[in-house]
């Protein structure tokens, strides 16, 4: 912005004599017709903005009201320019300068003037404009020194401080002609050239334009890109509807004069570049360029829509309002609240996206039309830009909306919005007051579009008695309807996305689901998904022995000699074991002087823990039944005497062992009755045969040694170390490999107070490296649960609270894809949400229980009980 | 030359920006008409996160239900302020909820202030959660648990 704008005057003036036979009063009676099929370009998200010079002064740009102001008049699209003349000084009374004293930038002034935008997450619509060098007066003729404070401000924003800022302007009406001394047109593409090279040079990502000239000089921007096209990447300009005592309408017609202009730089840019496309942005418009009681009126709405819809019209890309807040032109006042003309650009921006369609009026003197189409709207600006209010009528052809929402500004202010059917404004006409900006916003129905499937089922793998769920994934207009097939008949009541079968069976082995997806536009059917049942899903499966099946406990199988016999229907006490079997379990048994259990389909090699569960149901003392048992020909248990151990009838006993599956991938247990004075019968009530693939290793160097113990289903976890924090971590860590999906669920019974941060929790990690990424669902000693992250290697540490809970208390963490998400339970059955983050880990991954201390002078004991990973198989 | 804004212009800014969020365009976020309510200056809770201990008050609440929320940091020793804080009202945790952004409050240089909409309808457990954002890439989020409204 620059007050001196004579020659802008001066062509404002040419305008209005050579339009003023033009813009006669308009009859009533003007009509509108839009052709909702003609696209005539795509619109820029970015193209209605505003110059934010606000933002230059640390204090207003982390001020919430004016990031929010900003946020909805851009609606987080348009441009915020950040130009004035403040920044190149080393003092000014709106605390905007960014040099110091010496004529340096001051990187803490910058850094905290762009931190607030960052936060509202406005950084894609900065545009930084570099007006002049930091010598001020005339040394944006000194190109050497212009260059040397470009590139060091793109290393401030962008390389020292990771702002991202793509779009850079220079210098700011600088033309000769213009300004005196000005530049000549080679004088400013050779500045422009020199500063993109110097700039990209530290950030080749961005974006370098100019030559932001003080009006729409077609011949001088021309002549610039002539001299710069290799180094320039948009060109940009400014226009102004004339001085304060200029007439509604010469302002008016000035602004229509806009699109014209804008159209001729199109023209000579297109036939200069070679094919490249160089946007151009009208980046500083105003009704004047100085202070008139009709700027933050309605007649200011008119001018701004003359010219927010005639650059895109024209061929420009872009066009931003000169300028935020405070003085007389903002489009705030000084507290940033948003004069009710600040809507014109929050509805253009809201609703004016996707593609300019062909518009028309029957007197573009009186009424002014502009019309976009998007996915979410169809959108009409109708502009009376004359002094009486106008009955138009309408004709849209290619669209006919039922209804449509009117917005308005007017003299009456900002109303809308107000429900309208079109019948009514087809019938009668659209009312339009006088100097008016009216919105016609249609949301169009959505076409019907066939369902398209996007995941289709996955081959599904469950041990005998459990359950195989089968999902599908599809998208599709309307909201397409599901049933699933088994081997090709339908399933009734399988209408979800989702289907699960009722515990399986063998006779369920090879059995094929797909689903049909259909809406009103089409059907489209799954592939084919197999469900095989094995006898351990590969490693695990549990057998009620003697007995059908009972929960996870499948029936009786994978058995030879022996007999099953249920003797006992009461209680059983399992009060001495941890994890016991439920009660049925224990009624039922198979016994016999010899019997042998052979568990096939485990991984070859693979270790493996075998739980045998015990009851004495039959004797009533000691040494009556003595048993020898083995697994895979070695003794584990020799004369063992159930009722010895137990102390009494019908008391659990659970013995547990670790084995490892033979070469054909099986276990075999095998049991032999020591013969007794009353009886030679072995007998076993369950057999649990789970994966053991953990391995505990301290990570990160703890100051003392870690370890892991188990007892039946508790583990007990040691651990020092400083901290899992920060960007590196000392732990101790019990975890094994997975491989795609999965979820990792333990309940923290207790832990050590060595520090109120002290923690333990399930984590899922990329390695064992003391700063890789990981993500952590913890408790703490005394700060409650978190759900942590470290979503860099060796960066920092995120940190999301819970509950303040302490233990016990259930964890879980899951992984989807590169999501992970933390959870906490009371109960172990009513879960909530942590924290989630987004972390990309190669396969396999280590999932776990970590315990740190938080000192690495001391360890922390922790214990977990209900420890279940669950792989989702699709690794 | 500053022309005093003019009190129908307010009117219509105030108007714009209910009828903006009621019909789902955005607001501008003119903040005129905020008034003590019953709650004002309410502490919200004290929690501690690592290297800092934030405490939350509620200090008035406006008309439409708009509340305006100061949340103290404290750091611990040889740690920075946040260079952003920011702040939205829900009830369970959402990684993509929309967020406002918190400004130093006046004369205070640890001590951060927010105007937060009351979301309609009010979520169950309905909480004040807080973001610090450090450079580092270091971010801290504290709500449900913590800052219940």
């Amino acid at each position: 912005m620059n007050i001196s704008r004579i020659a802008t005057a001066l062509l404002s003036l040419a305008i209005v004599l050579a339009t003023v036979c033009c813009a006669l009063p308009a009859a009533a009676g003007e009509s509108v017709t839009v052709d909702w099929d003609v696209v005539q370009r795509a619109v820029d998200a970015k193209a209605y903005g505003v110059n934010g010079p606000n933002m230059f002064d640390p204090n207003a740009a982390n001020n919430a009201t004016y990031l929010a102001g900003l946020s909805g008049i851009t609606q987080k699209r348009g441009f915020i320019r950040l130009h004035g003349w403040g920044m190149v000084e080393r003092s000014d009374s709106n605390n905007q300068y960014w040099l110091n004293a010496d004529g340096s930038w001051n990187a803490d002034k910058i850094r905290s003037a762009l931190s607030g935008a960052a936060g509202a997450g406005l950084i894609p619509s900065i545009m930084i404009n570099i007006p002049s060098g930091p010598g001020g007066g005339t040394d944006y003729q000194d190109v050497d020194s212009f260059v040397r404070a470009a590139a060091s401000l793109v290393q401030i924003v962008n390389v020292d401080n990771h702002f991202g800022v793509t779009y850079w302007e220079l210098p700011n009406e600088r033309e000769a002609g213009f300004q005196s001394p000005g530049l000549t047109a080679g004088q400013a593409a050779t500045l422009i050239s020199a500063c993109s090279r110097a700039m990209k040079a530290k950030d080749p990502s961005i974006k370098v334009g100019g030559p932001a000239t003080a009006w729409i000089n077609v011949d001088y921007i021309a002549n610039v890109v002539a001299g710069c096209l290799g180094d320039i990447d948009f060109v940009s300009c400014h226009t102004y509807g004339g001085d304060g005592s200029a007439s509604d309408a010469a302002i008016y017609d000035s602004a229509q004069a806009v699109q014209g202009a804008v159209a001729s730089l199109r023209s000579r840019l297109t036939a200069i570049s070679g094919g490249k496309y160089l946007p151009i942005y009208v980046d500083e418009h105003n009704f004047a360029w100085q202070g008139t009681g009709r700027i933050h009126t309605n007649k200011e709405a008119v001018y701004d829509a003359i010219v927010l819809s005639g650059v895109i019209a024209g061929g420009g890309d872009a066009s931003m309002y000169w300028h935020d807040a405070g003085s007389s032109m903002g489009l705030m006042d000084e507290a940033f609240r948003p004069y009710y003309t600040a809507t014109t650009f929050t509805m253009f921006s809201a609703w004016f996206q996707g593609s300019q369609v062909r518009s028309s009026s029957s007197n573009a003197a009186a009424v002014i039309a502009y019309a976009t189409r998007s996915d979410t709207a169809n959108a009409l600006c109708v502009v009376n830009r004359s002094a009486g209010q106008q009955t138009v009528t309408m004709a849209y052809n290619g669209f006919t909306p039922t209804t449509v929402d009117r917005y308005q500004v007017s003299s009456a202010g900002f109303s809308g919005p107000n429900a309208i059917a079109w019948p009514s404004i087809v019938g009668s006409g659209l009312t339009v007051p006088e100097n008016s900006v009216t919105f016609l916003i249609a949301r169009p129905p959505p076409s019907a579009i066939a369902p398209v499937i996007t995941a289709q089922p996955d081959n599904v793998t469950v041990a005998v008695g459990q359950t195989a769920s089968f999902r599908v994934t599809a998208t599709g207009t309307p909201a397409p309807g599901y049933q699933w097939q088994r081997n090709g008949t339908d399933i009734a009541g399988a209408t979800t996305t989702t289907f699960t079968t009722a515990s399986t069976t063998t006779a369920d082995q090879g059995a094929t689901f797909r689903c049909v997806v259909g809406n009103s536009a089409g059907s489209v059917t799954s592939a084919d998904a197999t469900l095989t049942v094995t006898s351990g899903s590969g490693g695990a499966i549990a057998i009620n022995c003697g007995g059908g099946g009972v929960g996870a406990y499948i029936a009786d199988a994978y058995v030879s000699g022996g007999t099953t016999t249920t003797n006992w229907t009461g209680a059983v006490d399992v009060s001495a074991v941890t994890s016991p079997a439920p009660a049925t379990i224990y009624q039922s048994e198979r016994y016999g002087a010899s019997f042998t259990y052979t568990i096939p389909g485990l991984a070859v090699g693979g270790s493996y823990t075998a739980r045998l569960h015990f009851s004495e149901d039959w004797h009533t003392a000691a040494g009556k039944r003595l048993q020898d048992v083995s697994i895979n020909g070695a003794r584990v248990l020799s004369s063992f005497d159930i009722f010895a151990s137990a102390g009494a009838m019908h008391k659990a006993v659970i013995r547990q062992f670790t084995a490892t599956a033979d070469a054909a991938g099986r276990i075999v247990i095998a049991f032999t009755g020591v013969p007794t004075d009353v009886d030679d019968a072995a007998k076993v009530d369950g057999i649990e045969i789970a994966v053991n693939a953990w391995t505990n290793r301290d990570i990160g160097g703890p100051g003392l040694a870690g370890s892991v113990a188990s007892v039946d289903d508790t583990i007990t976890v040691t651990g020092s170390g400083v901290d899992i924090w920060n960007a590196s971590d000392g732990f101790q860590f019990v975890a094994q490999p997975l491989t795609g999906d999965g979820t990792i669920v333990a309940r923290v019974v207790s832990m050590q107070n060595t520090n109120a941060w002290a923690k333990a929790g399930v984590m899922i990690r990329a390695g064992t490296t003391a700063g890789a990424v990981h993500a952590f669902c913890c408790v703490t000693a005394g700060n409650g649960v978190a759900f942590q992250r470290r979503t860099v290697a060796n960066a920092g540490s995120s940190h999301t609270a819970g509950s303040q809970s302490a233990a016990p208390r259930w964890v879980k963490l899951v992984r989807q894809g590169a999501v992970l998400s933390g959870y906490e339970s009371a109960d172990g059955t009513t879960w909530r949400l942590v924290g989630t983050t987004t972390i990309s880990m190669a396969n396999p991954v280590q999932i776990g229980l970590a315990v740190t201390s938080h000192d690495n002078s001391r360890l922390c004991i922790a214990m977990f009980d209900h420890v279940l990973v669950t792989p989702s198989g699709n690794g | 030359m500053r022309i005093p804004p003019q009190i129908m212009t307010h009117v219509f800014a105030a108007a714009i920006v209910a009828l903006l969020a009621s019909c789902g365009a955005g607001g501008g976020g003119a903040s005129g008409g905020s008034a003590p309510g019953p709650s004002a200056g309410a502490a919200l809770g004290e929690r501690a996160v690592p290297g800092y201990t934030l405490r939350a008050r509620r200090v008035s609440t406006a008309a439409d239900g708009t509340i305006t929320v100061r949340v103290h940091v404290t750091p611990d020793a040889g740690h920075p302020l946040p260079t952003a804080v920011t702040c939205w009202i829900a009830g369970d945790y959402r990684a993509e909820a929309s967020t406002s952004p918190a400004a130093l409050a006046a004369g205070m240089n640890d001590e951060f202030e927010v105007m937060l909409a009351m979301p309609q309808p009010l979520p169950a457990d309905a909480a004040v959660w807080v973001r610090l954002t450090f450079p580092d890439g270091t971010v801290l989020e504290v709500g449900r648990a913590a800052f219940p409204i």
